[in-house]
């Protein structure tokens, strides 16, 4: 951590502090280590501290059934704790290192004491800084269509199971063939559902946004998933496990509706896929590749990100099947090079015309009998 | 017996100098005393695949032609410049590269018949067994001289409809003048072609066996007639191709 009080003044709960309070805070700061395994608190536990990885990782854990389930996985520069640090409520989540890892410590003593310091009205804000942070992860899951019908309990319950993923560009979430074990919902940024063709190429087949559900299928049918996903922008997304959700599904059932719904919505938009692609297969069935290369430009120069309509995402769907088209078009003209090589055109007529001009000569005729003169004598030597 | 061989191409730039210069080189490396010939008088190629400058040439075939010399005198030993291994000897008679003399050569002209007479004292006084003949593109008289005294004609063609035509004309007025041994040469084919199919076509076409088919290369272009072709590339396809055109034009 190179800068400390920079990277404090980010923080939503340090907001509000006046700058010479955040540098005294920041001093007040104490290093810890971990070893692999050491438990960095529990859930249930109360707050006692806000911590800030600055080397290794660490696991956030649940309670399960089945013991203890990882739910997030936080690295470097993440800070641990903010919203329980004023109002001491329990931890959520239990934390464990899952490699040898540093942490830079603030106690909540420390803190307090410092807030104690603050005008009223500072008071105030911060605790309303805190309730929000809460209220912010609340938020997000309610603009998931899948939960957003749910009751508040409901989403607290789920609150508690959901972990946070960051994705840097082009980093994959999972591949084609991995264990389906868990439901993606994307908070911020894009990612691409690829597949590979059999010659290795990759072939985009959806692009997905913010408030949108990846691998609900793995989840209910068990097997492993059908595609890849990779992040086309920095992306984040919340994650449940398989069996938290199977266990929410039972919990609350109206979620087996909302999802009915969004896998037919899922439906309606392969068929649209599938309908553009015969329609261009019978373009290129007749001959007329056009559209290829137009597409190809209109795909390349197109921005992602920018809440896209369903036909532009089947455009970038079939931008695989637009270079395939472009491919046999090449071969084609090839081909057609071949045949027109080998049609040789003889003007039979212009032919006889040429030949009679050239050999009707007294010179042709000279020629013609000096030469047989000398390959007889030849042949006679 | 000596035999006299003509390489010849309707059209210019098909690749006549570098398939004489390369299937001289082949004949020579296989012991033969190889005599090349450039009658293209009026855009001489040839001497610079064998990396004769102007400096190097003593007499040339215009002189010849001006009654200067004999035609011996105008032979220069390139045997070393080729590379490789030559067991055997060539000959290389240029035309002249200076300007003046060549267009003297077209204001003035010359007695063709010399040129016949040139051909035939060559080849004895430098006892070769081959003389390869360089032609100009088209069929001027003394192109139509060559032609006719040539034990073994090689017309080259390109896969190109400007060549289908001439060629068919040449190929014709040859067989008029009873040449002994007349083949083509497709050179400069795109890879994509299938030989097999342009050989059946092409031969159909003139009635005319293929000797051989040679792909456009960038080995080839590359090397900017700045060199022999098999001496360079001795394992290349191409150059399995020119001793196969050089056996069936021997035979
Ligand atoms: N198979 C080939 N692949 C690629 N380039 C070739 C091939 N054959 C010949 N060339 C190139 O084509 C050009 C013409 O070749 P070359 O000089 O042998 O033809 P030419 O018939 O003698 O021409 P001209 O009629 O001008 O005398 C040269 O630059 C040569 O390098
Ligand atoms: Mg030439």
């Amino acid at each position: 951590m190179k800068n400390l009080t920079g990277y404090l003044q980010g923080l939503e709960l340090f907001e509000p502090l006046p700058e010479d309070m955040i540098r005294e805070l920041a001093r007040k700061f104490t290093t810890r280590s971990l070893e692999v395994g050491d438990v960095l608190f529990r859930q249930g536990q109360p707050s006692d501290a806000l911590y800030i990885v600055t080397e290794g990782l660490i696991r956030i854990v649940i309670a399960g059934d089945e013991g203890e389930e990882v739910v997030n996985e936080t690295g470097p520069g993440v800070a641990l704790g903010q919203m329980t640090l004023i109002d001491m409520e329990p931890r959520t989540a239990g934390a464990v290192a899952a490699e040898f890892t540093i942490l830079l410590v603030l106690s909540r003593d420390d803190f307090m004491e410092a807030f104690n310091r603050l005008p009223v009205q500072n008071q105030i804000q911060l605790r309303e800084i805190s309730r929000d942070l809460r209220l912010n992860y609340a938020d997000i899951l309610r603009q998931v269509p899948l939960f957003h019908d749910l009751p508040d309990e409901a989403l607290k319950v789920l609150m508690n199971r959901i972990g946070r993923k960051r994705l840097e560009r082009d980093e994959v979430l999972f591949n084609r063939g991995d264990v389906g074990d868990a439901l993606y919902v994307i908070d911020k940024g894009w990612v691409k559902v690829i597949m590979h063709n059999a010659e290795g190429e990759e072939l985009t087949l959806n692009q997905l946004g913010p408030g949108e559900v990846l691998g609900e299928m793995s989840l209910v049918d068990e097997v492993p998933r059908a595609a890849g996903v990779v992040a086309l922008t920095e992306t984040e997304v919340l994650w449940l496990t398989r069996d938290a959700f199977i266990e929410f599904l039972n919990e609350y059932p109206a979620i087996a509706q909302i999802m009915l719904r969004m896998l037919s919505q899922r439906l309606r938009f392969s068929i649209s896929y599938i309908q553009q692609a015969i329609e261009l297969s019978r373009k290129v069935a007749e001959g007329d590749y056009s559209f290829a290369k137009t597409e190809i430009e209109k795909s390349q120069s197109q921005i992602i990100g920018r809440g896209q309509s369903d036909e532009s995402r089947v455009r970038e769907m079939l931008a695989a099947f637009f270079s395939m088209v472009e491919g046999v078009q090449k071969r084609e003209e090839e081909l057609k090079a071949q045949v027109r090589m080998l049609s040789i055109q003889i003007d039979e007529v212009k032919r006889q015309e040429e030949v009679e001009s050239l050999t009707g000569s007294d010179f042709f005729a000279e020629l013609k009998a000096s030469a047989k003169r000398i390959r007889e004598q030849d042949d006679e030597d | 017996m000596s035999k006299i061989i003509s390489v010849h191409s309707f059209r210019g730039g098909t690749g006549k100098s570098n398939s004489t210069a390369n299937i001289a080189t082949i004949l020579a490396s296989r012991g033969m005393r190889v005599g090349v010939i450039d009658t293209d008088i009026q855009s001489p190629g040839i001497h610079i695949l064998f990396g004769l400058t102007e400096e190097d040439m003593h007499h040339s075939l215009n002189d010849y032609l001006w009654n200067k010399c004999q035609i011996e005198d105008c032979a220069h030993e390139v045997t070393h410049k080729v590379g490789g291994d030559i067991k055997g000897k060539i000959f290389l008679i240029p035309s002249s590269i200076k300007p003046g003399e060549i267009a003297r050569v077209l204001r003035e002209g010359y007695d063709v018949g010399l040129l016949n007479d040139g051909f035939q004292d060559l080849v004895d006084a430098m006892n070769l067994d081959v003389l390869m003949i360089d032609t100009h593109p088209g069929l001027n008289e003394e192109t139509l001289l060559s032609i006719a005294i040539s034990d073994a004609l090689a017309i080259i063609m390109r896969p190109d409809s400007q060549d289908y035509q001439g060629t068919s004309v040449t190929v014709e007025v040859a067989r008029k003048l009873g040449v002994p041994r007349m083949v083509l040469i497709v050179n400069k084919v795109p890879q994509v072609f299938d030989t097999e199919d342009i050989r059946k076509r092409v031969e159909s076409a003139y009635n005319c066996k293929v000797a051989g088919i040679l792909p456009h290369s960038d080995e080839m272009m590359s090397l900017a007639s700045s060199g022999i072709f098999s001496t360079h590339y001795p394992e290349h396809d191409i150059t399995r191709t020119y001793n196969q055109i050089a056996d069936i034009l021997m035979s």
